[in-house]
């Protein structure tokens, strides 16, 4: 279970690592189109089209790095205040929340692709594009949320079973500030001295 | 109105038991749309939630958010930092300037609010330690800064109300310039008149001379060109918001290159940073157009209109309530939910009592910059605390209350000259 789920942290940080990736390279995309269209007054189209795309996909699939990560918004006031037992319980009832959202999601996602692809449906614009492609990739990120979402649950319950609360706790416990901070600052090693000093 | 109170107490049940906003979102909107509505509205979720996922307009939040990341695993913080302190150490209050004008400039580029405050309370707290400032009053002034970012463009948060409201968001970043600029200049000036009058809240002064200003402007004009390109090119109509967040990643990118900050762990340290709060973001964006579109297709807009009109509130009356609404949730409830949450109920009554939805836009923003910093839920205090690690939280909280004054009295400036917002974004269509 334990090797099951640093398997799904890994493989989420490598689809991060892509999807910003691609990200990047739609602002390439977009900044060329940008420049040609106001330079040369030409237009490739279909930049903001393919771009729109990419940023559906790779949302799709960081779904489930923000959830390793514990980055999905949960609020806390009255969480902190809660005696660990409960806590525990509100952890595991916040992952049934979300997986009968992505569950039923993924599930009419599906169906959004699978009537694109029987009806051959293209895009309205000029590329044409087949939209059962983006919509299976997409639809793709969404079921592996929804994989991600089952596997933290199941693993957040064996640790609970066996007694191994701290462990449940760094699984789907809510995120401590104290972590989202050191995640997020960001001090070089040279320290500016303001002003010269005295 | 049973319908509204039905939906507030489930929704706010879902929340404090920290049940994630986006899932408790789409809980609201299944069990709304199976009570009150005898279609089988869910089915409608895999159509709204690839639209949604597809817009060109919400590719801006990943862009600008990247382009955030950039500038701050760059290190430019730091420097912007240190070379505003150059600049404005002179006047009463030192360093606390610095730390206003650093937090505005980098929240106004930066996703993420807490890495804002946490970046900058790390580089600035030794200096308020070494040059003995009122520690509180320095980290409230850190707290109340990072708000600032959220109503000078490029704002997310401003692209998430465009979204939901079907508003222009060249517009929307037109109208939070002059009410962010004013709003910086109310904070600086509450500084100058606290140290003025207790000039030992101030610390030590420090000199700079004039050589050392302008060669750290080599530092400072960089990120005021990264903002001249993003709102120029949305100013004069050559760029979308999002063509014009493109423009501004290239730019920091480039950037971050001069300042030869750029190694393969630099970029998978963006790209985590990226997508964890893009993904995070865009989840709840989802979940809340799908919502909108359950409470669109149950006809809630028109009834609480209806119900507001039978109240016989006048439109201000309606508007006092609506602020004091925010005030309210906002002791409780995180920034981007709180948007998400209220600007579908709360946007069509107040347009539909004749307010300008940009206007509108620019009021929620504020009000929202106020929860940021008021207790027990402003994530800024807390952030600025956990750096900070001695002392506690409540003086954060008395340190940041001379700000959450001046974000009142904005509000109130606002209300009485609503062209503030508006003069700008009349330039733009």
């Amino acid at each position: 279970m334990n090797k099951l789920i640093t398997t799904g942290q890994t493989l989420s940080r490598w689809t991060a690592w892509v999807g910003g990736g691609v990200l990047l390279a739609t602002a390439v995309l977009i900044t060329v189109e940008v420049v040609l269209r106001k330079v040369f007054s030409f237009s490739m189209g279909g930049s903001d089209e393919i771009s729109s795309y990419v940023m559906a996909i790779s949302c799709s699939f960081g779904f489930a790095f923000a959830l390793f990560e514990k980055a999905h918004i949960r609020i806390d006031v009255l969480y902190n205040k809660f005696p660990a037992v409960f806590q525990h319980i509100l952890d595991l009832m916040s992952l049934i929340f979300l997986g009968i959202y992505m569950s039923v999601l993924s599930f009419f996602g599906f169906k959004v692709f699978w009537v694109s692809f029987t009806k051959g449906t293209t895009a309205n614009t000029p590329l044409h594009t087949p939209l059962w492609i983006p919509q299976l990739l997409w639809n793709l990120g969404l079921w592996v949320f929804t994989l991600a979402i089952i596997l933290l649950f199941t693993g957040t319950l064996v640790k609970l079973i066996k007694g191994d609360r701290l462990g449940a706790q760094l699984l789907s416990g809510a995120s401590r500030l104290k972590d989202e901070i050191e995640k997020d600052t960001v001090v070089l090693d040279e320290t500016p001295i303001p002003g010269g000093g005295k | 109105m049973i319908v509204i109170l039905v939906s507030l107490g489930i929704l706010l049940s879902l929340l404090l038991l920290s049940i994630p906003v986006a899932a408790a979102l789409i809980a609201l909107g299944f069990s709304v749309g199976t009570l009150f509505s005898d279609f089988p509205l869910y089915r409608a979720i895999g159509e709204i939630s690839w639209s949604a996922g597809t817009d060109f307009i919400l590719l801006a939040i990943p862009l600008f958010v990247l382009l955030g990341e950039i500038l701050l695993r760059a290190g430019i913080a730091q420097k912007t930092y240190a070379a505003l302190a150059k600049w404005l150490s002179w006047l009463p209050g030192g360093l606390i300037h610095a730390n206003i004008a650093t937090a505005a400039m980098f929240a106004a580029t930066s996703g993420s609010s807490v890495a804002t405050a946490a970046t900058i309370t790390t580089v600035a707290l030794p200096q308020a330690r070494r040059y003995k400032y009122k520690e509180s009053l320095f980290a409230g002034s850190i707290a109340a800064g990072g708000t600032l970012g959220i109503l000078i463009p490029p704002s997310i948060n401003l692209i998430v109300y465009g979204f939901l409201t079907n508003t222009s968001i060249p517009q929307l970043f037109m109208a939070g310039i002059v009410p962010g600029i004013i709003l910086t200049i109310l904070f600086m000036v509450c500084v100058l008149i606290i140290c003025l009058i207790r000039p030992e809240f101030g610390g030590v002064k420090m000199e700079s001379t004039l050589k050392e200003r302008i060669s750290s402007l080599a530092d400072l004009i960089p990120v005021f060109m990264i903002f001249g390109v993003v709102i120029g090119s949305i100013y004069m109509g050559i760029a979308t918001p999002t063509e014009s967040a493109a423009l501004g990643v290239l730019f920091s990118l480039g950037l971050a290159f001069r300042y030869k900050a750029v190694n393969l762990n630099f970029m998978k340290e963006i790209f985590e940073g990226t997508m964890r709060t893009t993904a995070m973001i865009v989840l709840i964006v989802t979940a809340a157009s799908f919502l909108n579109f359950i409470l669109d297709s149950i006809g809630l807009a028109e009834a609480l209109t209806e119900f507001v009109n039978t109240l016989g509130l006048s439109a201000f009356n309606t508007l006092m309530v609506i602020i004091l609404l925010y005030i309210v949730l906002g002791f409780f409830v995180e920034t981007l939910s709180l948007m998400v949450i209220t600007i579908p109920i709360v946007a069509p009554v107040m347009f539909g009592l004749g307010y300008d939805p940009v206007w509108f836009g620019v009021m929620v923003i504020l009000l929202i910059e106020m929860a940021l910093i008021t207790p027990p839920v402003g994530l800024n205090l807390y952030v600025v605390q956990g750096v900070r690690q001695t002392g506690s939280i409540s003086e954060v909280m008395m340190g940041s209350l001379p700000f959450v004054i001046m974000i009142a009295m904005m509000i109130a400036l606002l209300v009485a000259f609503p062209d503030m917002a508006l003069v700008l974004s009349r330039y733009v269509s």
